[in-house]
């Protein structure tokens, strides 16, 4: 499983941690029982700091995907799924959305294009 | 003007014949320490500095081997030749930097690659230790040599650089980086770490062994053929890294279309040679003109590596006086019995049959195995004329200066055993 991260990104690389793992988390890519490398062996692969890893991996196992052990390093983990939608977790979600949509026009991409993307997007998720 | 083939010949031209290739073993995407595009070494302008570095550098390779055969001074020879060599580089380097590019920024790591580990394990990597200690306990407590100071002085220096070579060998393992993050170019940088880590292993055991061979006072051939075969080994060795290249890419027909690099800026690469980083957290990085590794100099751990490699040698040749017995204490008597006892050995040994009834059985046994040198080293001094006392060593022997009609040599002998017998003695040439 590839993580891949953009040190030029305006988002922190220890976001684009979170983010690619919790894509390969979400899709099957990494499993229950796999481990993950080592903070300071990952840290050196991205030339990046061990805190900033560390921070990743802490964030992940806050949501529940990780068990980060003192000796074992990080394993993926059962993670216990709430079914029932809060209006909370909406309304954060909603507005990462308006936030991404918004960063993109100012980048110059237009709406038509986003809203094609968007429903791309949708139909990708419905049908799996 | 009289010509003969020395070692600094041999350096010499060996050195210039590596560094005349040095420039095309790195990364396709790297040319003289500078990040190119891939498709730039075949162009003009690279071929025309790699003529221009290849023709400085053997004028300067045969001005050294003229300046070798005129002035007998080597070491100098050799360190001016190094330094312009060094300079030879930075230019090309220099020369390079016109056609830099930026690597991409985006980085791939591989989050389910398998964990690398010391081949054979932590067993493999303590065992050299083990049996060095085996061997110098041993050699000391059966008293096989002559000398123990001298021994447990070897011991500790080959234990110590036995040690560095371990560090090194975790310190490529665990503190560098690892560059391409899936297919055969990561297959390939595995393997070629794991050829280094196993050679770094195999220097180890040549050291003990040749540490063991010495103890055991194996004859010249045996460690001379020792040397030339683990040097033999050593070449080939050299060769199938470099056919495996660093990474699997160095000598790649087919490189790739994306400036990769070696994931490290270009502006901390002082002349293409000397990587400072000190936002780096390796400490290993790859080299950017040759295979291997090198010290991420930006690092403290990297010059606390290199003190220790340092330091070892200057701390033996500070505590040699202690363990041979130089700091003598010459207040204190003379034990009885040694003074008559070291002249009727050396008597003995003028008449061709040592005394072994006056020495211990241990010592007897020893004398036997060293006889044909000692012999050699009694004739060559031509007839004995008087022996001095200088004092007692840290080990409690008595040191005696024996002069002889061509040289002098320094002897050590124990306290005489309760039944008369002589348990430890050596001696070494004073000039």
């Amino acid at each position: 499983m590839i993580l891949r991260i953009d040190t030029s990104s305006e988002t922190p690389v220890y976001r684009q941690i979170v983010d690619g793992m919790r894509v390969a988390l979400v899709n099957g890519d990494l499993v229950p029982g796999n481990s993950l490398p080592a903070v300071r062996r990952l840290a050196l692969d991205l030339g990046t700091h061990f805190n900033t890893v560390a921070q990743a991996y802490r964030e992940l196992a806050r949501e529940g995907w990780l068990d980060i052990g003192a000796r074992s390093g990080a394993r993926v983990i059962e993670r216990r799924v709430t079914t029932t939608s809060k209006p909370k977790a909406d309304a954060s979600f909603r507005r990462r959305i308006e936030e991404i949509i918004a960063q993109m026009q100012a980048h110059g991409v237009t709406r038509s294009r986003l809203a094609r993307e968007l429903r791309l997007i949708a139909a990708t998720l419905e049908d799996t | 003007m009289h010509i003969s083939v020395t070692p600094i010949w041999v350096i010499l031209l060996a050195t210039g014949i590596s560094l005349h290739f040095v420039p095309l073993y790195t990364r396709p995407d790297l040319y003289f320490g500078v990040t190119v595009s891939p498709a730039f070494r075949r162009t003009g302008p690279a071929r025309l500095l790699l003529r221009n570095y290849r023709v400085a550098l053997w004028c300067l390779t045969v001005g050294a081997l003229a300046a070798a055969g005129a002035f007998e001074r080597a070491p100098v020879v050799l360190g001016v030749y190094l330094a312009s060599v060094c300079a030879t580089l930075v230019i090309a380097h220099r020369g390079a930097e016109k056609h830099r590019v930026d690597p991409v920024t985006s980085i791939e790591v591989d989050l389910a690659a398998p964990t690398e580990r010391l081949p054979g394990g932590l067993l493999a990597v303590l065992l050299p230790f083990i049996l060095l200690l085996g061997v110098g306990v041993w050699s000391v407590s059966y008293a096989v040599v002559a000398a123990p100071g001298a021994v447990i002085m070897r011991m500790v220096s080959i234990g110590l650089s036995c040690l560095v070579l371990t560090a090194i060998a975790f310190g490529v393992l665990h503190w560098s980086r690892r560059i391409s993050a899936s297919g055969p170019d990561a297959a390939g940088e595995r393997s070629f770490r794991h050829r280094i880590l196993l050679c770094l292993i195999a220097c180890e055991y040549f050291l003990v062994l040749l540490a063991a061979l010495s103890v055991l006072e194996a004859p010249r051939f045996v460690i001379v053929g020792s040397r030339a075969a683990f040097g033999v080994a050593m070449v080939a060795y050299v060769v199938t890294l470099i056919r495996a290249g660093q990474g699997g890419t160095r000598l790649s027909s087919a490189p790739h279309e994306t400036v990769i690099g070696d994931r490290s800026p270009d502006n901390c690469w002082k002349g293409g040679l000397f990587y400072f980083n000190h936002r780096d957290r390796a400490i290993f990085v790859e080299k950017r003109m040759g295979i291997g590794y090198t010290l991420n100099f930006g690092s403290l751990w990297a010059w606390l590596l290199l003190g220790a490699i340092f330091a070892i040698p200057s701390g033996l040749h500070l505590m040699q006086p202690i363990t041979t017995g130089a700091r003598l204490n010459a207040a204190a008597a003379a034990s009885p019995g040694t003074e008559a006892s070291l002249r009727r050995y050396i008597d003995s040994l003028e008449g061709g049959h040592p005394n072994y009834d006056e020495m211990s059985p241990m010592l007897a046994a020893a004398v036997n195995r060293q006889l044909p040198t000692i012999m050699s080293t009694i004739r060559k001094l031509g007839e004995f004329k008087s022996l001095t006392y200088e004092g007692v060593d840290p080990n409690g022997s008595d040191v005696y200066d024996a002069m002889f009609v061509r040289g002098q040599l320094e002897w050590h002998i124990a306290p005489l055993s309760v039944d008369g017998k002589v348990t430890s003695r050596s001696f070494r040439p004073l000039r």
